[in-house]
């Protein structure tokens, strides 16, 4: 079931209808009853593995809840020194629990999803070693949203193990947790904590709250169907055939793609977080105009937050406060005299992981792992030198928040996300280099620009699209954060009326839909 | 206070969905629609008079291109129309008889074969084909039996809502509105259809008499079965069968006259008429050169088939033309005047073999 099918707002609409129709107490069974349709709908027998994973964190929490009581009345019984020493223990045996938890939904999702990439690997050091052994690779299908409901479940376990949130005893609510049909295509990373109290807590109909829902939807829609997908045909055009295009030509088409990007992925989540919203669940914030970002740091804290919010929780302090970690602050703080390099170099220790780790969620293969190293370099580059750009802004006497400095932070950094999208878009790495090579051969951007033009004149809606998306973000923006429904409401709600009748007659006139189109799938929900 | 909160949210939605379905129904009626000949062919139909059609056409390009209206009209004073589009299949016979009957009471229904001749079902139920027909009638219980009846290819959505289907033809939009306003202040097709090339294929065909049989489509039999089986149920006595004249240059070619000689018998058996205007084609008086292809005949041909077809409908099947509405009158006249017109121009260009497709638009016509 598409997110932007009419199937899936009949599912959506009725689903509604039911919910607020129930008691409040039994809501939250409608929307699990909801989110066992869509799943079954979209993964059939494949179902099962998000059953197991299902399984393995309800008892595993429930196991480390246990385990945790059984401690605490056990300690009361110590004397102060038996204690410190059965904490210890019991700290390790805990640690040793929640890796075996981890491992064993992770070992779904690396089965499934990195396989292949295994075999690879496996075939490369075989021809290494001149053995002649060649294995096979398989066509797996994924079950839907593997890569999403895999790490929300890991968070879940996680937090159970830390003490954030208490295990929780009904497997029914867990399983909604993981199985919560809008944010299991494309995310976002919610935590238990935040979504659960909002499930069982029942929601009366709230008709301004609804509205802003549909007009998040409207808007997701317009960025998918109108923006996201019309330039996603005239990129394709010029990347399947980008050796007879010109360099510039192939520069402003991933300046496209980068837009596409966003407008697909962001879109989707407008989608859901719209979805969710007509039950009276806020789902996390995914996107805050990240191309208005003045570094590639900010620019991850725009761009797929939950993400980001998750490797920090889930990857970045289990390093941090690992023993592995404590050695390499204690060789930096012993061998290095510059306290910024004592600073820089377990940093960049711990969040190597993360970056890798961001790389590698994103697919099985090296050029996803190097797309998230590439940040990882210049993100590090920068930490390293910025005793030295300090010094030079100093010396140039440019202020922080001059405007002139802004504008060129913002398109520097727009600059180093477009390298980065090319090399996601690249088929591989080979190709990324070829393409860059490709890039540099050509500066004139006014005829690049006609080239593409001239390639899909159904691009010139998807560019008015961008146009309107541009202003709400510029809006969005300078408002912090109100949400999009407030922005398009404003003062008087006949606004909202308005501009969401525009965006439904634009997606009806210039969406991509219908059999005369190969309706592209969500970017994202390939993750 | 409530209350005037409540009010105002029911005005304010029922005005938003009012606006959205008036944009889709104009951008449907004006704009994102199919703007060639058989489109408008269609569309046209619909702009004749109620019950104001002595005799109606149904078949493919054969009939379009092989048959004038307005020749018909100008020499002998009956009221015609070929309700046919390209490659037609025998899936929306059917469906079509049934679109005549609900705004025309005929004296003649004539149907051309050569929808139920395919030899696959790839043919039969070719997508491009069916929509040249079914995209440009109105909405009624029969569009919606037609989408039961048909094979479909697509989603039904873009069947029943022509926007689905069309709405990225933005670059059309404003020549298809222009058409379309064209045809509305008109009232009328000028030229009723009618299609023509100015070409002139002379090979030479082969020999097809003869009354060799091969076994139709199993499932093109079946629409057959079910067709004549619709015409009886219904009492429709006043149609008849046909089959236009054409040329075939390779054996291959003949095994389309051996499905129609199969087509004729079962037809003939359950109690129809089958005019086989190829088997007369020497009596129609035609010669290789009347044809722009094999497969149509060029102005010269269909000069001599209207003619031939008028005098059958007049003699054979006792055609009286009907009285026309003193509108009706002047816009046929009109009709004839321009047909006239044409076939000059299509004759001299034929000539010359300068190989234009000529048919009715709205800057076509000012040329001629």
């Amino acid at each position: 079931m598409e997110l932007t099918s009419l199937y899936f707002f009949a599912f959506v609409l009725f689903g509604c209808l039911v919910y607020y129709l129930v008691p409040k107490k039994a809501q939250w069974v409608i929307l699990l009853i909801a989110s066992l349709v869509f799943f079954a709908a979209s993964s059939g027998i494949l179902t099962v593995y998000m059953l197991a994973t299902t399984a393995v964190i309800y008892l595993g929490a429930l196991w480390l809840s246990n385990e945790a009581e059984k401690f605490d009345a056990f300690r009361k019984e110590l004397d102060k020194a038996q204690r410190k020493e059965a904490k210890q223990k019991f700290k390790r045996a805990q640690k040793w629990r929640i890796a075996g938890i981890v491992i064993a939904v992770l070992g779904i999702l690396v089965a499934l999803k990195y396989f292949n990439l295994g075999i690879e690997i496996a075939n490369v050091v075989s021809r290494l070693f001149h053995t002649g052994i060649v294995f096979e690779k398989y066509s797996l299908i994924l079950p839907l949203g593997i890569s999403y409901y895999s790490l929300m479940a890991i968070s879940y376990v996680t937090d159970v193990y830390r003490g954030l949130t208490k295990a929780e005893k009904n497997p029914f609510k867990v399983l909604l947790f993981v199985s919560y049909f809008p944010h299991i295509t494309e995310g976002p990373f919610d935590r238990y904590k935040d979504l659960s109290p909002q499930f069982y807590s029942g929601h009366s109909f709230d008709y301004n709250s609804f509205f802003d829902g549909i007009i998040l939807v409207i808007y997701g829609l317009f960025k998918k169907l109108v923006v996201a997908d019309r330039l996603g045909m005239t990129v394709s055009e010029v990347f399947n055939n980008a050796t007879a295009h010109s360099g510039s030509a192939v520069v402003i088409a991933t300046v496209m793609y980068t837009i596409q990007l966003y407008c697909d992925f962001s879109g989707c989540i407008d989608i859901i977080s719209g979805v969710s919203q007509l039950f009276g669940i806020k789902v996390a914030e995914n996107f805050r105009q990240p191309f208005f970002s003045k570094s590639i740091n900010e620019f991850w804290r725009r761009w797929h937050i939950t993400l980001g919010l998750w490797l920090k929780e889930y990857v970045y302090y289990p390093v941090i406060l690992s023993g592995h970690f404590k050695k390499v602050d204690k060789f930096a703080k012993n061998h290095l005299k510059s306290q910024h390099l004592i600073n820089v170099v377990p940093a960049a220790y711990a969040l190597f992981f993360v970056w890798f780790s961001n790389g590698l969620w994103h697919g099985a293969s090296y050029k996803y792992i190097l797309y998230g190293l590439y940040y990882y370099f210049l993100m590090m580059l920068g930490e390293l030198c910025k005793p030295l750009f300090d010094k030079l802004k100093s010396l140039l006497k440019i202020k922080d928040g001059n405007k002139v400095f802004v504008a060129f932070q913002i398109l520097r950094t727009f600059i180093i996300v477009n390298i980065g999208m090319l090399l996601f878009r690249s088929t591989s790495i080979s190709e990324f280099a070829h393409l860059i090579r490709q890039s540099l051969t050509s500066v004139n951007f006014f005829s690049g620009a006609m080239e593409v033009m001239a390639v899909s004149k159904r691009v010139v809606s998807g560019v008015l699209g961008v146009i309107v998306v541009l202003i709400l973000s510029i809006i969005k923006e300078k408002s912090t954060d109100k949400p999009i429904g407030k922005i398009v409401r404003g003062k008087k709600d006949f606004m909202g009326y308005v501009i969401c009748v525009f965006m439904v007659i634009s997606i009806l006139f210039f969406g991509i839909y219908g059999p005369s189109f190969d309706v592209a799938d969500f970017v994202y929900a390939q993750f | 206070m409530m209350k005037k909160i409540y009010a105002k949210r029911i005005i304010a939605l029922i005005l938003s969905f009012s606006v959205i379905i008036a944009s889709v129904i104009f951008s449907q009626e004006y704009l994102f629609i199919n703007d060639d000949a058989n489109s408008w062919r269609v569309r046209n139909f619909y702009l004749e008079e109620k019950n104001s059609l002595d005799v109606v056409i149904l078949g493919s390009s054969e009939v379009f291109a092989g048959y004038s209206a307005g020749l018909a009209y100008g020499k002998y004073g009956y009221t015609s129309y070929p309700f046919a589009t390209d490659s037609s299949s025998v899936e929306i016979w059917k469906s079509q008889l049934n679109e005549v009957l609900k705004h025309q009471n005929p004296s003649v229904i004539l149907l051309e074969i050569s929808g139920v001749l395919y030899e696959k079902d790839e043919q039969i139920f070719d997508d491009v084909s069916l929509r040249r027909y079914l995209d440009n009638i109105p909405f009624s219980m029969n569009k919606i039996q037609t989408l039961a009846d048909c094979q479909l290819q697509e989603e039904t959505l873009s069947y029943l809502f022509s926007i689905v289907k069309y709405h990225d033809n933005v670059n059309n939009a404003v020549h298809a509105f222009q058409e379309k306003m064209y045809y509305s202040r008109l009232g009328y097709a000028r030229l009723r259809g009618f299609l023509t090339r100015t070409d002139i294929d002379d090979a030479p065909s082969l020999d097809y008499s003869g009354e060799k049989t091969l076994d139709l489509n199993e499932n093109a039999f079946d629409y057959l079965t079910d067709f004549v089986d619709y015409c009886k149920s219904k009492g429709i006595e006043n149609i008849v069968f046909c089959r236009f004249p054409h040329k075939y240059y390779e054996e291959g070619d003949l095994d389309l006259v051996y499905r129609k000689n199969t087509a004729k018998k079962y037809i003939l058996e359950a109690g129809y008429d089958f005019l086989d205007l190829e088997a007369t084609a020497d009596e129609i008086g035609l010669t290789d050169a009347d044809y722009y292809n094999c497969y149509h005949l060029n102005v010269f041909g269909a000069e001599k088939l209207t003619d031939y077809l008028s005098n059958v409908f007049i003699n054979k099947y006792d055609l009286k033309p009907r009285e026309l509405s003193d509108r009706n009158k002047i816009e046929w006249q009109d009709t004839a005047d321009v047909t006239n017109r044409v076939f000059d121009y299509v004759r001299a260009q034929s000539k010359k073999r300068t190989d234009e497709v000529v048919f009715e638009s709205r800057s076509s016509l000012n040329v001629i």
